[in-house]
Order: C-alpha cells, then sequence, then structure tokens
C-alpha cells in the first residue's frame, strides 16, 4: 500500500484547469520527481496535498485512508511536510527557534524548553546528516543552509513524507550536490520524497520515478535509467526540443554601448562596482558571467538610469547616457529585460495589454497628447501575444495570473517589441522550463541578427555558452577575464567566476573590444 | 494554443457576484447586526430603519438632505480612492479640506460682490488648489527623503486645524461673539439645485452634488484613459516596475498626491460656499476620515464612490428623523458606520470562508 | 507594502469600530416621552450641539432642564443629537414639523441654523442657548450667559484667600492667581474680565497670570500650562478651557494648587480634584432652560430679544465650598455674599471684556 496516494484530483482556477483528473502514487523509501513546465500543475497539486488549495474534485489517501485536508495543519498532522521555494522562516530567530515554532516544548507549563529542543535538533540533524549550528540565527545563514532550517523543521514536526518545491532554484551547484545527498539519506531512512522541478539533469541524478506533466495532466511516467534528457525534455514539452539553439557566429559591427571605469554603489552604499569597462557592440551578445551579488545588478541599473553611478561614463552610440533617467534611457534606445520580472519587470495587476506598453505608453500611438488610445494598446499587444506565443486566453488577463513562462513572454515581447538599438536581458530565463528557454534563446540570437547589441548577464554556465559571442567574466565588482565564447570552457569560466584568477589584485582588462 | 484544454472562458461567477456583491453583503450585515444592538436596547429595529430611510428618501426635501451630507464625502472619498490608486494613504485629506474651506471663506468674502459667473469658479478652482497646495508638502517630503505619507498628511492636517482655528479668532474673526469668518458675499454662494432647476424640490441640495459626479467621471476617466492615471497605477501597484519603465516615482506620487488633495481641498471649498457660507473650528465633523471609509467601501473605484457617499449621506441624514420617530440615539448611526466599514475591511476573508464553504458542500454533494 | 496598508487598515477599522461601539454602549439617554401625571400641554425639544450628549456641559445641562420641566409641568421632551453641522438645520427643522415648541438650539455654532429656521417656522418659538442674535425673529429667543458675574464673586474669593495661609498649605503668600483659557474668545474674556475685577476688587496687588491653551480639548496643553503657572507661583487657577481644564487640574493635583472649577460643580463632576476645588462658577444652563419653558407655559415667551441670565436670574452661580466650607473664614465669605448682593442690586457693574 503506498504512502500517498492521490486520486483524479481536478483544480479549476478561473480561466485555467490546473489539474484535470492527476492520480499519482508515493512510497516509503523512494524518490519522485514530478517534471513539468511551469503552469503544468505541479505545485497546484502538491499544495493541494499539503492543504494550501482545496480541490474540485478526487481525493487523497494516506496509507490507503481517505485523508480529509483542509489546511497545512492537518496535513503535517498527518506526517506530510512541504519546503516552499520560498522559505518561511523568521529571520531574527535562531535555528533551534525556528525548528520549534509552533510545537514548541514547554515545561512548567507555559515555558519554553529551549534546551530540550536545542537537543532534539542536534539529535534530528545527526540522524540525516543536515549539519546546522543550532544557535546561529536564521538572518546569518547561507541560502542552503536556511532551506536545511526548512527540511529540518519538516522532520521535527513528524513528516514522513516530503515535497520540496524547486529546491534548487535558489542553490550553488555545491548546494544542489549536498541537498541530493541529504535527501538520498532522508529517503534511506524511509521517508517518502517528491521534488517538484523542471530541471533535467536534476530528475536524472537524483530521482527514482518521474512523473511528467503537462497542461495539467499527468502525460508519462519513467525512470531515469530508461530514458535521457532529450527523452524528458520531449515528454514535457509535447515535442522535439533543442537543448542548446543552433547559431552561426555573430558579426559585429560598430560599438553601440560603451562603458568606461563604472563605479556603482549598492544598496548598503558600499562599492559594488569597481571601474569596470566594457563595450557591446551591433550584432554581438556579450555575456556578463558571474556568481550573483558580484556587482551585475548595480551594472545593469547604472547603465538603464535605475541608479546612480559614482563615477565611470556610459555613452550610448557616441551619446552620454551616464546620468540619464530610466525614461531617457529609454528613449535613447535601451531596452531592459529585468533579472526579476516580478520585481521590476511586470506590473502584475496589470493586464497584459497595459504591461506590454509600459515604458512606451506615452509615445504615439497609445497615447496623444495624454490621452491613451487603448485600441492602439490593444493591437500591439494582441500581436505581440501572438509574435511571442504568450499562452493566455485574452490579453486582458492579469499578468500576475499568468504562469512564470509566460510573464517572462510578456517581459521579453515589450522589450524587443520597442526595437531598441542596445538590449540588456538579466537572467533572461530564471525559472524558466526548457521550451521556453529555448524560445527566449532564439529571440535574442534573432535580436542580434537584426543587428543589435546584446548584454546578456546571466548565472548560467550553460545559457552563456550557449548565446554569446563574447563573454566577460565578473568578480568582486571587477571583470577578471573576457574570452570569446568559442574559446570558453565550463572550467574556465567557473575558475575566474569564483576569483580564481586573483580578484582584487588584478586589474580591469584592457578596455572591452574583442 | 494547440492541444491546450477548450476551458479557457469557465468563469467563476459565483465568486465573481461576491466579490462584486461583498459592499452590498456588508451593508445588510451591518443593518441585521444593528438591528440586534437596536433591539437589544428596548427599541424597535423595524421602526428605526423605517424612519431611516425615510428620513433620508422618503420624499424630495429628505433626498435632497442626503444629498447634502453625501457631498463632502464623494470628494473626500474621491480623494482617498485617488490616493489608494497611486500607492498613497491620503489619511489628512482634512487637513486639504480645511485649507480648501479656508480659501473658499477668505476669497468668498473678498470676491463676494463680483458675478456669480466669474466669482464661484475662480474660487472653487482656489479651494482645489489650496488643497493640492497642502498636499504638495508632504508629497515633496515624501518623493524627496521617502517620509511617509500617513504620518505627514496627518500631521498637516493638525496644522491646517489649528491655523483655521487661529485665523477664525484673530485675522479673519467677523464681528461678534462667535468665533468664525464673515458671509460669504452673493457671488460666492453655489446655488441650491432648486434654483437652477426649479422641477427639482431638492431642499438644501446645491450644485457642488453635480461638480461632485462630474470629479468622479473625470477620475474615472484619468485613471483609466490618461497616461497620467496609468503611471499613477503603475506606481501604487509596483512603484519599480513603473521605474523600469521609465516612469519618475518622484513626481508620479507629487501628482497623485496633489490630485488627492485638490478633490480634498473641493470638498471644502463647496461645503463653504454651498452649505455654511462660513468657516469656523468645527465646520468639518470629519468628513476626510470618513472618506477614508466612503473609498474603502467603493473599493476605491471612482464611480462606486457616489453610491458609496450617498449611503454615508442617507445615514446622516436620516438619523435626524430616527431619533424623532424611534428614539433610537444616533450612536446607532455610527455604529452602523462602524460595522459596515469592519466588513468591507474583513471581506476578503469572508469571502475565502465562503468560497470554502462552498467547496465543502459540492464535495459533500459529489 | 500593500498587504502592510490592507493590513493597517483592517487594524484601523477594527479599532474604529470597537471605539464606535464602546461609545454607542455608553448609557445614550433619548427621550421619555411618557408624562404620567397631567396631559401633556406642551411638546419641547432640544437639539445638542455635535458635542452630543455626555459632555458634562451645555447640552447634558439643557437635558436637565428639560427633564425638570417635564417633571414640574408634564411637558413632553425630546432631544435629537447632532453629528455635523448640516444636522443642526436638519434637526430643527424636523422637530419644528413635528409640532414641538419651544425648541432648544444648544451652543453658538446654531445661531444662523436658527436664524433661518425661525423664519421658515414662524409659529414655533425657538431657544439659542449661548446665542446672540444680531437681530432675533419674532420668534426666536437668545439666552446668554454673564459669566463676568459669577467669575467675579470667584475673583473676590481668589483674592481673599491667597493671602491667607491658613486656609491650605497649597496656599504659598505670594498673592499669585493663575487663569488658563481655552481660546481667546468673547466668552472666555467675559470669564476672564470679571474674575480680574473681582480679585482687584478686593486685592489691588495681586497678580493674575492669564494663558491660554488654543484648544478646548487637549488635556496635556492644560497640564503643562499648569504646571508653568504652579511654577511662576500660582497657588489658586481659575481654568476655563472645558477638556483642557482636566489637564490644569491634574497639574494642581500633582504640584499642589488649589482651582476654581467652571461651567458646572466640578467638586462633584470631578470626584478626584475633591481636595482642591475651592468653589466653582457655574452656569445655571438649565436654570434658563426650565425658565423658559415656564415663561412658555405662562404665555410670556420673550422671543425676538436676548435674554442675559446673571446672578440675579439665577444663571451663573458660585458652587457650594464643599470641603474648604469649614476653612474658608467666615470673614471670607460675608465679602463674597456681600459682593453678590452689590451686583444683584445694581451697585455694582462687571465689566464683560478686559478692555
Amino acid at each position: 500500500m503506498p504512502l500517498l496516494e492521490v486520486r483524479e484530483i481536478t483544480k479549476v482556477f478561473p480561466g485555467v484547469l490546473a489539474n484535470d483528473k492527476v492520480s499519482m502514487t508515493l512510497d516509503a523509501g523512494e524518490i519522485v520527481a514530478l517534471l513539468g513546465e511551469n503552469g503544468a500543475g505541479k505545485s497546484t497539486l502538491m499544495n493541494v496535498v499539503y492543504g494550501l488549495l482545496s480541490p474540485d474534485g478526487g481525493e487523497v489517501l494516506i496509507e490507503g485512508k481517505p485523508a480529509n485536508i483542509h489546511n497545512p495543519r492537518q496535513a503535517i498532522d498527518l506526517g506530510i511536510g512541504m519546503v516552499h521555494q520560498h522559505f518561511m522562516l523568521v529571520e531574527p530567530l535562531t535555528v533551534t527557534e525556528n525548528i520549534v515554532l509552533g510545537r514548541e516544548p514547554v515545561k512548567y507549563g507555559q515555558v519554553i524548553d529551549l534546551a530540550f529542543a536545542r537537543r532534539a535538533v542536534l539529535e534530528l540533524s545527526g540522524r540525516y546528516g543536515l549539519k546546522v549550528d543550532p544557535d546561529a540565527r536564521v538572518m546569518d545563514l547561507s541560502v542552503g543552509m536556511q532551506q536545511r532550517v526548512e527540511i529540518l523543521k519538516a522532520l521535527y514536526q513528524g513528516a514522513r513524507i516530503l515535497i520540496l518545491d524547486e529546491p534548487t532554484a535558489v542553490l550553488t551547484p555545491a548546494e544542489v550536490r549536498e541537498l541530493f545527498g541529504v535527501v538520498r539519506s532522508l529517503v534511506d531512512e524511509g521517508l517518502a520524497v517528491a521534488l517538484i522541478t523542471h530541471k533535467l539533469e536534476e530528475v536524472l541524478a537524483i530521482a527514482d520515478r518521474v512523473l511528467v506533466m503537462r497542461d495539467g495532466r499527468l502525460v508519462g511516467e519513467t525512470r531515469p535509467a530508461d530514458t535521457d534528457q532529450a527523452g524528458l525534455a520531449r515528454m514535457m514539452v509535447g515535442r522535439d526540443v533543442v537543448l542548446r539553439v543552433a547559431r552561426t557566429p555573430g558579426s559585429p559591427g560598430e560599438v553601440v554601448l560603451s562603458v568606461d571605469d563604472l563605479e556603482v554603489d549598492d544598496d548598503r552604499r558600499l562599492p559594488a562596482v569597481k571601474g569596470v569597462s566594457l563595450n557591446v557592440r551591433a550584432g554581438e551578445v556579450v555575456a556578463l558571467a558571474g556568481v550573483d551579488g558580484n556587482g551585475q545588478r548595480e551594472i545593469v541599473e547604472a547603465i538603464t538610469g535605475l541608479r546612480r553611478p559614482k563615477a565611470g561614463s556610459i555613452t550610448l552610440r557616441g551619446k552620454d547616457i551616464t546620468r540619464a533617467t530610466p525614461r531617457q534611457t529609454i528613449a535613447a534606445g535601451v531596452s531592459h529585460v529585468p533579472e526579476d520580472r516580478h520585481r521590476r519587470g511586470l506590473v502584475l495587476e496589470f493586464d497584459i495589454a497595459e504591461n506590454m506598453v509600459l515604458g512606451d505608453h506615452r509615445k504615439a500611438p497609445y497615447a496623444h497628447g495624454g490621452i491613451v488610445s487603448t485600441k492602439a494598446v490593444a493591437d500591439t499587444a494582441r500581436k505581440r501575444v501572438a509574435d511571442f506565443d504568450v499562452r493566455t486566453p485574452s490579453i486582458h488577463v492579469l499578468a500576475g495570473a499568468l504562469s512564470g513562462g509566460n510573464q517572462q513572454k510578456v517581459v521579453v515581447a515589450r522589450e524587443l517589441g520597442r526595437d531598441p538599438d542596445l538590449l540588456i536581458a538579466a537572467q533572461p530565463t530564471r525559472g524558466l522550463d526548457v521550451g521556453a528557454i529555448e524560445f527566449v534563446h532564439e529571440q535574442i540570437l534573432a535580436e542580434r541578427d537584426r543587428g543589435k547589441a546584446v548584454l546578456l548577464v546571466s548565472l548560467e554556465l550553460e545559457e552563456v555558452l550557449s548565446i554569446a559571442d563574447r563573454i566577460l567574466v565578473i568578480y568582486e565588482g571587477l571583470i577578471v577575464h573576457e574570452v570569446l565564447a568559442e574559446e570558453a570552457t565550463d572550467e574556465m569560466l567557473g575558475y575566474y567566476m569564483t576569483g580564481g584568477g586573483g580578484s582584487k589584485l588584478s586589474a580591469p582588462v584592457e578596455k572591452g573590444g574583442s | 494554443m494547440a492541444g491546450r484544454p477548450e476551458i479557457v472562458e469557465q468563469r467563476d461567477w459565483t465568486g465573481i457576484a461576491i466579490k462584486a456583491f461583498s459592499p452590498v453583503v456588508s451593508v445588510i450585515l451591518a443593518v441585521l447586526i444593528s438591528s440586534l444592538i437596536i433591539w437589544a436596547f428596548g427599541k424597535d429595529p423595524v421602526a428605526a430603519f423605517s424612519a431611516l430611510i425615510r428620513g433620508s428618501f422618503g420624499s424630495m426635501n429628505y433626498i435632497g438632505e442626503t444629498f447634502l451630507s453625501a457631498v463632502p464625502l464623494m470628494f473626500t472619498g474621491l480623494a482617498v480612492a485617488y490616493g489608494f490608486r497611486s500607492g498613497l494613504f491620503n489619511i489628512g485629506a482634512e487637513g486639504q479640506l480645511f485649507m480648501g474651506g479656508l480659501a473658499g471663506a477668505y476669497l468668498g468674502v473678498v470676491l463676494g460682490g463680483m458675478s456669480v459667473f466669474i466669482a464661484l469658479p475662480a474660487i472653487i478652482i482656489a479651494g482645489a488648489l489650496a488643497g493640492a497646495a497642502w498636499a504638495f508638502i508632504p508629497a515633496v517630503l515624501k518623493a524627496r527623503v521617502g517620509a511617509h505619507e500617513v504620518i505627514t498628511t496627518m500631521m498637516f492636517g493638525y496644522i491646517a486645524r489649528y491655523i483655521v482655528s487661529w485665523l477664525v479668532t484673530g485675522p479673519l474673526k467677523a464681528p461678534g461673539p462667535i468665533p468664525q469668518t464673515d458671509l460669504i458675499g452673493a457671488g460666492a454662494v453655489l446655488p441650491r439645485i432648486v434654483q437652477v432647476f426649479p422641477a427639482l424640490q431638492l431642499g438644501r441640495a446645491h450644485m457642488g452634488l453635480l461638480i461632485a459626479v462630474g470629479c468622479a467621471a473625470l477620475m474615472w476617466f484619468i485613471l483609466k484613459y490618461t497616461t497620467t492615471g496609468y503611471e499613477s497605477r503603475a506606481v501604487g501597484f509596483n512603484p519599480l516596475a513603473a521605474e523600469n519603465g521609465g516612469i519618475s516615482i518622484a513626481s508620479t506620487t507629487v501628482k497623485a498626491l496633489c490630485i488627492s488633495g485638490a478633490l480634498a481641498g473641493l470638498a471644502g471649498v463647496v461645503e463653504v460656499l454651498g452649505v455654511q457660507g462660513r468657516i469656523f473650528d468645527t465646520f468639518s465633523s470629519g468628513f476626510g476620515f470618513t472618506g477614508i471609509a466612503v473609498a474603502l467601501l467603493a473599493k476605491n473605484n471612482p464611480i462606486a464612490v457616489i453610491p458609496a457617499a450617498i449611503l454615508f449621506g442617507a445615514l446622516s441624514a436620516g438619523s435626524s428623523l430616527m431619533q424623532l420617530e424611534a428614539n433610537v440615539p444616533i450612536k446607532v448611526v455610527s455604529i452602523i458606520q462602524g460595522l459596515i466599514i469592519f466588513f468591507v475591511a474583513t471581506e476578503p476573508f469572508v469571502s475565502k470562508w465562503i468560497a470554502r464553504r462552498r467547496k465543502e458542500v459540492t464535495a459533500r454533494a459529489q | 507594502m500593500k498587504k502592510n496598508v490592507r493590513t493597517f487598515l483592517v487594524a484601523l477599522m477594527v479599532f474604529a469600530m470597537v471605539a464606535v461601539v464602546v461609545a454607542g454602549c455608553a448609557p445614550a439617554p433619548t427621550t421619555t416621552s411618557t408624562p404620567t401625571t397631567a396631559k401633556p400641554k406642551l411638546k419641547t425639544a432640544m437639539v445638542t450641539d455635535v458635542g452630543g450628549l455626555g459632555d458634562k456641559s451645555f447640552n447634558d445641562l439643557s437635558y436637565e432642564g428639560l427633564k425638570r420641566a417635564q417633571k414640574d409641568f408634564g411637558v413632553e421632551i425630546k432631544v435629537l443629537e447632532s453629528k455635523e453641522q448640516a444636522d443642526y438645520e436638519r434637526n430643527l427643522t424636523n422637530l419644528a414639523n413635528a409640532g414641538y415648541s419651544p425648541i432648544f438650539a444648544v451652543g453658538f455654532l446654531m445661531t444662523d441654523a436658527v436664524s433661518k429656521v425661525s423664519t421658515t417656522f414662524p409659529k414655533t418659538q425657538f431657544g439659542g442657548i449661548d446665542e446672540f442674535f444680531d437681530k432675533a425673529p419674532a420668534n426666536a429667543a437668545g439666552l446668554v450667559f454673564k459669566e463676568q458675574e459669577a467669575s467675579y464673586l470667584a475673583g473676590v474669593l481668589a483674592g481673599l484667600a491667597v493671602k491667607d495661609t491658613t486656609i491650605d498649605p497649597k496656599i504659598k503668600n505670594n498673592n499669585t492667581i493663575g487663569f488658563v483659557g481655552g481660546l481667546d474668545v468673547p466668552v472666555i474674556e467675559r470669564f476672564r474680565a470679571g474674575f480680574v475685577q473681582g480679585v482687584k476688587s478686593v486685592n489691588p496687588d495681586a497678580k493674575v497670570v492669564a494663558v491660554y491653551a488654543g484648544s478646548f480639548n487637549d488635556q496635556a496643553k492644560g497640564k503643562e500650562l499648569g504646571l508653568s503657572l504652579i511654577n511662576q507661583g500660582a497657588s489658586i487657577i481659575f481654568p476655563v478651557a472645558g477638556a483642557t481644564g482636566l489637564g490644569t487640574i491634574q497639574a494642581a493635583k500633582e504640584k499642589g494648587a488649589l482651582i476654581i472649577g467652571v461651567d458646572q460643580d466640578q467638586f462633584l463632576s470631578v470626584p478626584d480634584a475633591k481636595d482642591i476645588m475651592l468653589t466653582s462658577v457655574v452656569k445655571r444652563v438649565d436654570e434658563a432652560v426650565y425658565q423658559t419653558i415656564k415663561n412658555e407655559l405662562d404665555g410670556k415667551f420673550a422671543g425676538g430679544t436676548n435674554t442675559s441670565f446673571g446672578l440675579k436670574e439665577g444663571g451663573v452661580a458660585l458652587a457650594p465650598y464643599h470641603n474648604f466650607d469649614s476653612k474658608i473664614p467666615q470673614s471670607i465669605k460675608d465679602k463674597v455674599d456681600a459682593a453678590k448682593k452689590a451686583i444683584i442690586d445694581g451697585k455694582v457693574t462687571v465689566k464683560d471684556s478686559l478692555k
């Protein structure tokens, strides 16, 4: 008898059938990966199991008995634990306090027995090999450590079934390896793990069994031994997918963007960019590769006018835009796909049409004399929705109701639709599934081939190697290495990205030109 | 869209209906609970609400009274709603209202001798500008140094009240024992509706009603069809994305708070020109604050502000007859208002609860 | 950010609602219309200003007058409370339509409304409490008070007591008296003018320090002003500032000074100030209401004029000395009584302004 059984779960959101009679089982001691594109219904299904959503049909059984789960509390009582993509920890509290929160051991009636709690945490962490400092404050921990705390919390609450929602999205490669080790040891102890993901290589690395979802339905089941990345991708997307887009070498023309000795401070007013010079030519994709937090964001914000540079200059086609406002930067011909579509890319409460013209909304034909032409806006939105294959029933659906991939398509459609001279794409495929990644990469290359300059900021070496013509490696606010894409390797880039090039000692590489 | 199930237009009509009618449900719940309270005090709730309704809609004259009380709330409701739509909580509408009223009372005396067609528009515009000016400083403080508008507009509200308080006891005080300004001149008096349209015997209701309805329509148009409204809403929802789209957060904030202030200023000047004829310490009974409730009830929709304000106006107007005929104390009206606000504010929880109940019932039925 | 605002709003509104409900649960006396004895000869009513019932001031006192009239004459009574300015005309009109007369309008803010409504209803009588009509309509009477006369008596008492340390150890014998005003408006000036004149009549060297709070509703400010007066040596303070004065009383309690109450007998209405309450200058609003109803019954309603209620008419008075009755020497009491007699007999005229 399976530990967890899901029978014909159906969940309808307005306009979307998120789960269409989905059935699955999960046994003790196995890792099941739920694989699918964004919006395929993986998270919906698991949220139903965890009591965050009520299904419109179907039932959940635990050890063969129908379970009546209306909220996470009931799910936890039944031995179900879930670690979300966004952690739900109380940052100023210690690891121990966070783990026991909600189930605090008490003594003398009212007093929390922290010493007992601490011992319990140490015991758990020893048993499963999840090393943590029980007394550290959560806000001082790395993301990977925080995730461990979340897992420990679920275990402390007695989880036998552990649901991990996109657990690797926020981790470094090393942390991913550690996590997989932990997951394996949990399963060896008899737990059941459901892993939500859209990353093919992870599935092959860790899962015992793979369930593939598409459009709210379960479309396939397989074992890693019986398939490969291409096979999984085909099941996921429903067609053959090119994992690395085919491309021809770029043909760089004149310099479009030129950045000289740029210095920028971060939000805490500490130097984040310490004298960066680079240039991007028409018809080439220049990638700024680096580990997150090495000044990429500050460079991009300085170029787009969102942040005031401290020193240096930025010129676009010979025109100084060092101190330009975002509006002037857009007018000068810069488009920006921001690294976080929810934070800077979209107004989630606006509909698709309104988002589609953000930045162009003052210009004809979208507005005349301050009056918006809703027809022109709608026409453009419809055209771009069609051109960029945004999957939506209508252009008047709120952006917040779209899946992540479709949201990103809206942003890309808007920024490319403006026909810019320079496209700055910051992590343009973050959180996207293979199909969408392929699409975005194709669009960026098409833009390059139309003679545009593209500055790509990416944390993914795979992405950098697959579409860049020239690669700049950034480390601690300095460009520490420059290489042509065809000469670059994973190992070389990884070496420089992690400071192997001698970091702070190295002066900026000779000015940009390739 | 190949291969996707064709269910996209299947909409959750019940859910939509719950959302759209939730203010109505709030009002009904408020009335029911107030009835219980009235009953608990040993009074007759049916008689009370019968008197309340007759005293607010029972005759043209009473309808006029309802409009009279609703007009300032329409303006302040619009003011607060515009702020909310732009991500700003203008809690100091009361202060901007006082400045608008002050401009009206002062200019009403100074320009009162002129022709109505010159004096009236000039003074009304001046009142709007005074309200906008009073919102301008908190707006700049917000845009430049990030000072939160809840604090600054509220403090400026106090300052405005004390300025008026000082002026009516000193420099602008009319002769006589009462601390108030002189009565405005004939050219500054906002005519009653019945004076312009003799067929409409609406008693004391004045042309401010039409100005308010016009402002609501204008605000609806601004929000929906102008770049100003588009930018305001964008900044209100997500300032960072708006900034990325070339919208200046600072200037949008200033503009939005000034528009909000202008609407609140109109509430003050129209009240002076249409009802009171002068300004004094207590000329507003917290219209700026009741405006928050009106905006909430209207869910910040400018058109919905009109009926929401009329509802609150009716509660005020009808309370007179309710006291007279049913012996129910006026505090009951405050309770009803409080309950309406309570249910509107808790609506997200209530509709969530209803939705869950609905599902359980459906689940059991299957 | 948006969520925070929402949470804040919910909290604010819940708070507002609780406040409203608590206020609503306070005893809310409205009307009782059941004269069991005689057949009601008269329906009389009052409209409160926005202060409403429970203000422990004009509105409550007027209501006292109504209730006494109901008890003594068997008249039917009704109270309509006002929440906003627009309610004044509305309430007066509805009462007139319902056949009430006389109708009392409480507070000078209703002067305009009474002028308008009395013209619309010429057969209804209106009494304006604390309202002075420049040109009173024939069916409206302004009922105003000579606060300066009772204040004069308080001044005589204070002027003598401030030199007599035997009355209370808090009297510091430096001949300084304090006055706290709410706003510098004519009615407050009448109090102050009468008070100062009374002090000087018995103690020409006494120093009367007068300060203004700028508000009738700011207890913190009242306390601050009280403390500063006491620091300047004031042993007796006369706060005429509504709720602001309660702060001054608090300061006197903490730092040791005596208080002269105002409007009503504050020995009774501010129980924790019993030990420092020398006396109070009371305005008998209830008396004015009661007498006006009596006049109406006798066919002597004095419309078209303003009637001043002074010591003679019983419209203002000095409250009993209560706890200080045994401590104040008979000689001082005699002088206060003599001054009262002199004013009633017209031998002393008390000025209503400082000029």
